[in-house]
């Protein structure tokens, strides 16, 4: 059969474009259309026709973790990021188009200079790995994402936390304003509690090795706000890493009873 | 929500075809949204959308090479992938035998009043966007409706015909005449490109 004759073709490309060709039909075509550049243009056509039906106005936004596992399935995690070229270090963070003609996407123009910061962050925290970096890109540029700090068109937040657990997972990220009086955190990953125990969060200095410090106390899943006893920069200005404890709501320890379930950097971003 | 800039979006295919990572994530952050409203709206369900959004972007990363925008614009190849993924996606749960919005699902879908917002409004929501809806008002709503039914939901002909009670050659004949006028209408309009 000659598919390309003008009817024929022009009627199996908007069948095709649209999914309604059958299985044995679609095989068929996708051979025509893969051998046949007039076949091809032709599906194109008619997907270029059909995608004006999509209209820009009702989106959804997707979860975070959809990006994080992407992130994880294509580049692994703990993997760093390294550019290939140059040999030098830099970070997944979204940089500014270098085009000025266009639109650059919302999160590049909104939060541009956000980029500039994380790069700072990168050469000073040389460990952090890509999936921390991540989330404090998605933190700085979209916090609505988590569900942490919202932009609300003040500054974003300053100190910025991203916590994994034993296996290396997200569980938890936190943010606070470098004036602010409170901290935002969000457990990405429920936590098992039984009555009488909380989750303790701990800041400490590796360079020069302090010991840990309690920051905040709770209990309840998902995002809260939690008052912090001074203001974020005096409590985590010099702090570079934050961990997370489970510990009893009767005692006040000073130092961690129990092992760290979570732990990573503690950024400060601006 | 802001239309990505297709030059911008050919430029950040580009990049990540050579396997820059920065670009693969602006790329995301500029498109992700509505590819997204594209699954759930072949798919009713939020999981299974994310799911088919991830796929489509691990496609994106190992054959952004091969996009050619000679041939269509890139949010159309975009599109095309999610979508079919979607429809994939769908048809191999076909055994499903009603799918409804959930309230929460539904909730997620910004700009968008009521969850029972359906194939049809969505169609007509876009029609009226992209100021065409006059002009297809000339099919009737029948022939709408199974447009609405085959680009949104991914159904094949017997399947609209099921859902809404017709013959499949009926039913045939509905899409045809939909796109046909679908392409004057856009033509009259010089629509050609997103």
């Amino acid at each position: 059969m000659n598919y390309l004759l003008p009817n024929r073709l022009d009627g199996l490309a908007r069948e095709f474009a649209l999914g309604t060709l059958s299985r044995g039909a679609q095989r068929r075509f996708m051979r025509v259309v893969a051998e046949s550049g007039v076949a091809a243009r032709a599906v194109t056509e008619w997907q270029e026709r059909l995608a004006q039906l999509l209209p820009y106005t009702a989106v959804m936004q997707p979860r975070p973790e959809t990006f994080l596992q992407l992130q994880q399935h294509l580049f692994g995690m703990d993997a760093e990021v390294t550019a290939e070229s140059t040999g030098q270090r830099s970070t997944p963070q979204l940089r500014r188009m270098p085009r000025t003609g266009g639109h650059a996407p919302a999160m590049d123009t909104e939060h541009g200079h956000f980029g500039a910061m994380l790069r700072l962050l990168a050469h000073r925290l040389p460990g952090l790995a890509i999936g921390a970096a991540m989330c404090m890109a998605v933190v700085a540029w979209q916090p609505r994402w988590l569900g942490v700090e919202p932009a609300d068109g003040k500054m974003p937040p300053s100190y910025v936390g991203v916590l994994d657990d034993v296996q290396g997972r997200s569980m938890l990220v936190t943010s606070a304003r470098r004036h602010g009086r409170t901290l935002t955190v969000r457990l990405l990953r429920p936590v098992p509690l039984v009555a009488g125990q909380t989750l303790q969060l701990w800041a400490w200095n590796d360079s020069t090795d302090t010991q840990p410090v309690p920051v905040v106390q709770w209990t309840a899943p998902g995002t809260v706000t939690l008052e912090l006893q001074a203001e974020a920069e005096k409590i985590l200005g010099r702090m570079t890493h934050l961990g997370v404890s489970i510990e009893s709501t009767t005692a006040r320890p000073a130092t961690p009873s129990e092992p760290f379930i979570a732990r990573g950097h503690c950024g400060k971003l601006w | 929500m802001t239309t990505p800039h297709s030059e911008d979006l050919i430029h950040l295919l580009s990049r990540t075809a050579l396997g820059d990572r920065q670009a693969f994530a602006q790329l995301y952050e500029a498109t992700s949204r509505t590819l997204l409203t594209v699954a759930f709206r072949v798919l009713s369900n939020r999981d299974r959308a994310e799911e088919v959004l991830q796929e489509a972007y691990i496609n994106v990363w190992h054959s952004a090479s091969s996009y050619n925008a000679s041939l269509a614009s890139p949010m159309t190849w975009l599109i095309n992938i999610v979508r079919n993924k979607a429809i994939d996606a769908h048809r191999s749960r076909a055994t499903e035998s009603k799918r409804l919005i959930a309230l929460e699902d539904a909730d997620d879908l910004e700009s968008i009043p009521s969850h029972a917002l359906g194939p049809e409004e969505w169609m007509e929501q876009s029609l009226t966007s992209i100021g065409i809806r006059a002009c297809m008002g000339a099919i009737s709503s029948s022939q709408r409706q199974a447009l609405a039914l085959a680009y949104y939901r991914g159904l094949g002909h017997a399947e609209i015909a099921s859902e809404v009670g017709a013959p499949v050659g009926t039913v045939k004949s509905w899409v045809r005449r939909g796109l046909e006028s679908l392409r004057k209408c856009l033509e009259a309009k010089k629509i050609t490109r997103t």
